[in-house]
């Protein structure tokens, strides 16, 4: 390029275009002969030859009918979850053309690009950042609500229902309504008014000012969350103070036990598995988080709020970059996969599902 | 066990307190979605339009606004007499007016409902935030104002019919049920069945397949939208429900809760049945399903809510105005609309509400489904 500069004379933005032109033929012909064009048609032919397998296995072996009852499922399970889950790894491992639908088998560089790109990296950080302040939060109100409710007062039901009531609600409403809180002359501002504290003017959804990459629309989004959330958890911590025998607390206020002990020694064992299902569960949603960002902020600003699901969206869906959302989406799934297997651990050591 | 009463009715108090924490956003949804016009905490209920100023048929006051939201008109006059009549006449950008005589006095308070306003636009419930003119007519003399106000309604239902005529909402609605209601059935159908096989017939591969289901739990959605969206794309399902409905046809969640039923129901009755020579679809139709009805209250109740409630997968899935479910109808009229909140807090309240009431009325079911499932959102 600099040679062609200084010895044709040709200006370097010119130059500049030519060098480009030949480094795309280059990759253009490297792209050629690694084409894996009918990759989908592979797959798909693999699984219906498992399928047929399968199918003839059974056949062999004679007992057709329950399998007949599994069809339904067994059918959708493999055209929606494991077809694209093994088909979203061969997309994480090419380049996937849009509008041609063709793949190109580029190795490990989509990996290599999201590990290296400072954007997934700052995503990662705001989820980071998003679950540490969440999931304890979250956890501590559920259980200190549930302990409140299992007391003998009267209204059990209303209370219950009281809490529970936003985890019905939709996210996106919810997401809607705290935008309209967080609005310049909306509640959360006016609550500061009268208080008198110092308020940003702005929609706090809108504010730049960070730390660390922490923002104000962040740990907005964050509260909501908690809001949203806790009802839920408080319902399973309630069913796991029922469960815990009542004599157990009259023979400790025999021994004059203060509250702070019955919780300490009786209580918190007891919960201590559902506990930790809770803030498993929470992390993995966490982790997910995706409705809220979109609804509130889109990312928002500056990417401030961006985060894992947020980015891997924005990749495949605003720049069509699906090989590489595949293999962030990966990495993030590895993440998940390491909560979701402790949660079954948890759950299968629940006597619920022992059989 | 005794406690003092003094820390109990501390610990009602407190619950109190939350319990108002967490309603009042959802409070603030609806008395906002009812309002005509206003801020979270306040509603205008006076808009003062002119001050001094004189209209007549021949210089009318041309206004943009919604009559449907007006309780009143009110008019400080000048100068007037007795004798005078006058004629305050409402007319719409294509010319239908509506009007009202009244004698003239110093201040004239004008019910709206006095105007025939369906003159002005026959198609009600249509919005009528168009331009809207006011003119006034005398007998010989000319009118000269001092003041004219209009006061709003204090609650209306006009948000929800501008959302549902001119926002698509109604479409939306439909969606969501048609969505949700199929997925619902489909899974209280399904699941009997893959349930029944799981408890009671007994065939190779019988745990690896129940391992499966586990598995398919673990999936986080995420990973699949850039393969399910590619794959939709090409045996083109985008923007139909048949994307939005078969994948959820049967959830893990369901099965789970039908095995487990099942197993403990007793197979006294079956085994009776079977030697009366009834076949397995006559025992699962005739038997099981009125069986295990709490079972499938339990499930239809939260698949509805799980299907009603959901976005990821509508969103990648659908692009058209015609195709969205309500929450993604919502998210986007959102990030469309900005700041007109009485509006969006209508179309929130749309898509909360149905949830709402079932909850409110099957609350003991969807709590049991959520602790005995402990199978996560």
């Amino acid at each position: 390029m600099i040679e062609q500069t200084i010895m044709k004379g040709t200006s370097p933005g010119l130059a500049v275009k030519l060098a480009a032109a030949k480094i795309d033929k280059v990759l253009e012909s490297a792209n050629e002969t690694g084409a894996v064009t009918g990759m989908p048609q592979m797959l798909t032919a693999v699984f219906a030859i498992f399928a047929a397998v399968l199918f003839l296995f059974i056949v062999i072996r004679g007992n057709l009918k329950p399998f007949l009852y599994l069809g339904p499922w067994f059918l959708i399970f493999l055209a929606f979850g494991l077809y694209p889950l093994v088909y979203s790894v061969i997309i994480s491992f090419s380049k996937y053309d849009i509008l041609t639908s063709r793949l190109t088998f580029i190795g490990l560089k989509n990996y290599m690009a999201a590990l290296g790109d400072k954007n997934f990296h700052r995503a990662l950080w705001h989820t980071l950042i998003f679950c540490i302040g969440t999931v304890p939060f979250t956890a501590c109100i559920s259980l200190f609500c549930a302990i409140l409710i299992n007391r003998k007062i009267p209204f059990k039901r209303f209370y219950e229902a009281g809490l529970f009531l936003p985890v019905t609600t939709s996210v996106v409403v919810i997401a809607t309504i705290f935008t309209y809180l967080y609005s310049p002359k909306g509640l959360a501002n006016r609550a500061l008014d009268y208080f008198g504290i110092m308020h940003p003017q702005s929609s706090w959804l809108n504010s730049p000012r960070a730390w660390l990459d922490i923002s104000l629309p962040l740990l907005s989004i964050m509260v909501m969350n908690i809001w949203a959330s806790f009802g839920y958890y408080t319902v399973l911590f309630l069913a796991g103070l029922q469960t815990i025998p009542d004599n157990l607390y009259e023979a400790a206020s025999l021994d004059s036990a203060t509250e702070w002990q019955k919780f300490r020694f009786i209580t918190f064992p007891h919960l201590k598995p559902i506990f930790l299902l809770v803030i498993v569960m929470n992390t993995i949603y966490a982790l997910q988080v995706f409705p809220e960002i979109f609804t509130m902020t889109m990312g928002g600003p500056l990417g401030l709020t961006t985060t894992a699901v947020y980015y891997i969206y924005e990749l495949g869906f605003h720049s069509f970059d699906m090989g590489m959302a595949s293999s962030a989406a990966y990495i993030l799934f590895t993440i998940i996969m390491v909560f979701s297997l402790l949660q079954m651990r948890l759950i299968s050591s629940d006597e619920e599902w022992k059989e | 066990m005794k406690r003092a009463p003094f820390a109990n009715s501390f610990v009602a108090l407190l619950l109190f307190v939350i319990v108002i924490c967490t309603l009042t956003p959802l409070f603030l949804m609806f008395q906002t979605s009812l309002k005509s016009a206003g801020t979270l905490t306040g509603s205008v209920k006076k808009i003062t339009l002119i001050a001094d100023q004189s209209i007549t048929d021949k210089y009318p006051l041309r206004l943009n606004l919604d009559v449907r939201k007006f309780k009143n008109i009110s008019i400080l006059f000048g100068n007037y007499s007795k004798e005078d009549y006058l004629e305050i006449t409402f007319s719409d950008a294509q010319g239908r007016s509506c009007s009202v005589y009244k004698r003239a006095g110093p201040r004239l308070t004008i019910p709206i409902s006095d105007f025939d306003i369906k003159a002005l636009n026959p198609g009600l419930p249509e919005r009528l935030a168009e331009t809207i003119t006011i003119s006034l007519k005398n007998n010989n003399n000319p009118v000269f104002i001092k003041e004219l106000s209009l006061t709003i309604k204090r609650l209306t239902l006009a948000n929800y019919w501008d959302i549902i005529i001119t926002g698509y909402f109604g479409r939306y609605f439909f969606n969501s049920l048609l969505i949700a209601v199929a997925v619902t059935l489909g899974n209280i159908f399904f699941c009997t069945i893959v349930g029944y096989a799981f408890a009671r017939k007994r065939f190779a591969f019988k745990n690896f397949l129940f391992l499966l289901i586990m598995a398919g739990i673990m999936i986080p959605p995420q990973v699949l939208i850039v393969p399910i969206f590619i794959m939709m794309k090409n045996i083109g399902w985008l923007n139909t429900y048949w994307a939005l409905i078969v994948p959820s046809l049967v959830q893990p969640f369901g099965i789970f809760l039908m095995r487990q039923y099942i197993s403990r129901l007793p197979a006294s009755l079956e085994d009776q049945a079977r030697v009366d020579g009834a076949t397995d679809r006559q025992i699962i139709f005739k038997i099981i399903f009125p069986l295990s009805r709490p079972a499938l209250a339990i499930i239809g109740i939260n698949t509805f809510m799980g299907s009603w409630n959901t976005f990821l997968f509508p969103f990648i899935l659908t692009d058209t105005a015609r195709m969205r479910t309500l929450p993604v109808g919502l998210a986007l009229f959102k990030n469309l609309q900005g700041a007109d909140w009485v509006h969006l807090m209508a179309a929130s309240s749309m898509t909360a509400l149905p949830i709402i009431i079932i909850f409110l009325g099957f609350q003991k079911h969807i709590i049991a489904g959520l602790t005995t499932g402990l199978v996560k959102r």
